[in-house]
């Protein structure tokens, strides 16, 4: 049991127009709990959010979510725990929003609690 | 349409041809300073600068004339809502920037009736927005009959792991193999947002005329200024946008040219010749402006057509224009963006023959934007 801490790396190094969402999935049940994420520290233009709880270990989904074209995040588990899905995807997860779209997000599954 | 007009925005397009080739980051419309850290490569005439973050310039040409500009901005205020599921922010932005004229000149009406369009001028704004994100697709079914046809799309591009569909919502697994089904579906992905903006702008002009009779040349600096209120509205269909927006504005106008002589002309060659006879008028506006943004993709996500027709009319004078710029984007990484502009101005304060203007400008490498 430990949080889920992940780095921020907004374009515009502010804390606007991104979202990260952590959370656990149940596909039998289509069950989804998501977990509350608090700003933990903000240094440079770059923020780090972590789990309000210590969570099990288990497959959890993190969504990036960006608004307004051309505006661009990244983000990284600390931890850097294997990615289930996509199977092919390595950190840190990064969205631009392209000029002709004024949202877009990513959703990768990570396994909390395994080594990266 | 004026044959004219066809041949001016024909030189226009060798203008821009020759730019970008001496400039790999080049634009047809704008070139973008390397400090450019928010703005993607923004649509002609910049409407949307209600997005403003970092450091930005630009040189903007167009069919009747050219404008430097540079720009700054940041967030002021910010607040978050990192709740359960939906999470909230709202922040307000402010923005700072200078358009100086660089060459051109026109009487023509600018399309969007904009009093600063060609003065050196400073502009401040102050915009709210506020954003809205939830997981809330993951659980929507409407994703559900079209993991088939992505695991199919999976198979075929043999990628591994295409048995996902069994452990992730049928939304990412559709976003992943199917991005234009995902963007289709998108209202149940995102949220709609929104900005209101208030912006400021003082301009200044010189004006020349010759005062006739005593045939002495006049110089007359004149300040204007304008005031705006927009409101932008982003859908959750993620392409395409509304804005409205009310803007008064005081200025100068230039009288219309004519011939000027002294009180005794003995050569009319010397004692006579083509001037502005009087000095600047006041004017008044009060613009109310609408402009829709929809980029429609085709075959792929990354190609498609977008179109950005804005309506303005002055309900003072009752001077009208309009503007509609067509965009191809043929490809994420093509070099080459066409697209054709054609503007329409009815000048209220023209005879009625000639109150009418259609201009038409092509331009080959720009892009598609909604900042």
């Amino acid at each position: 049991m430990q949080r889920v801490e992940i780095l921020v790396e907004p374009k515009s190094e502010s804390h606007v127009g991104w979202f990260v969402h952590l959370f656990t999935w149940n596909a039998e049940r289509r069950d989804l709990i998501a977990h509350r994420l608090k700003l933990k520290s903000q240094t440079g233009g770059k923020f780090t959010l972590a789990s309000e709880a210590s969570l099990p270990e288990g497959t959890y989904g993190l969504r990036l979510h960006v608004i307004e074209s051309g505006n661009k995040a990244s983000i990284t588990v600390v931890t850097k725990p294997p990615i289930s899905y996509p199977p092919t995807a390595v950190w840190p997860m990064t969205v631009e929003v392209p000029a002709q779209f004024t949202q877009d997000s990513d959703t990768w599954f990570i396994e909390h609690g395994e080594e990266g | 349409m004026k044959f004219s007009d066809i041949l001016h925005a024909g030189s226009f397009l060798v203008i821009a041809v020759s730019i970008i080739s001496s400039n790999q980051v080049a634009n047809a419309q704008t070139l973008r300073g390397s400090d450019a850290v928010e703005e993607g490569p923004p649509a002609p005439s910049d409407r949307f600068d209600t997005i403003t973050r970092g450091f930005s310039t630009s040189i903007d040409i167009s069919e009747k004339e050219a404008k430097a500009s540079a720009s700054m901005g940041g967030v002021l205020t910010a607040n978050q809502d990192m709740t359960r599921g939906d999470q909230k922010q709202d922040a307000f932005f402010w923005k700072l920037g200078v358009d100086v004229p660089i060459g051109g000149t026109t009487d023509l009406l600018d399309p969007k009736l904009d009093v600063l369009d060609t003065q050196a001028s400073v502009t401040g704004s102050l915009t709210w927005k506020s954003y809205s994100s939830s997981l809330s697709d993951l659980s929507d079914r409407r994703f559900d009959p079209y993991v088939p046809a992505a695991m199919k799309v999976c198979q075929e591009q043999k990628k591994s792991d295409c048995d996902a569909y069994s452990r992730v919502p049928s939304s990412v697994f559709v976003q992943d193999h199917l991005p234009e089904v995902h963007r289709h579906l998108s209202s149940s992905v995102y949220d709609p947002f929104y900005a209101v903006s208030l912006k400021g702008g003082v301009g200044v002009k010189e004006f020349d005329y010759t005062l006739p009779g005593a045939f002495t040349d006049r110089e007359d600096t004149k300040v204007s200024y304008s005031l705006a209120i927009a409101g932008v509205y982003y859908p959750s269909d993620t392409v395409s946008a509304w804005k409205l927006e009310a803007e008064y504005g005081s200025t100068y106008e230039a009288a219309e040219e004519g011939i000027v002589c002294r009180t005794v002309v003995a050569d009319p060659t010397t004692d006579c010749k083509s001037a502005i006879p009087s000095a600047p008028t006041s004017k008044e506006t009060l613009v109310a402006r609408a402009e829709y943004r929809r980029f429609f993709f085709l075959s792929h996500v990354d190609k498609g057509i977008g179109v950005a027709p804005t309506a303005s009319i002055d309900l003072l004078s009752g001077d009208i224009g309009l503007e509609l710029p067509v965009f191809y984007k043929v490809g994420s990484k093509s070099p080459v963006l066409p697209g054709i502009m054609i503007g329409y101005t009815k000048d209220s304060s023209k005879p009625g023959d000639k109150d009418e203007d259609v201009t038409v400008a092509f331009f080959i490498k720009t892009s598609f934007s909604f900042e």
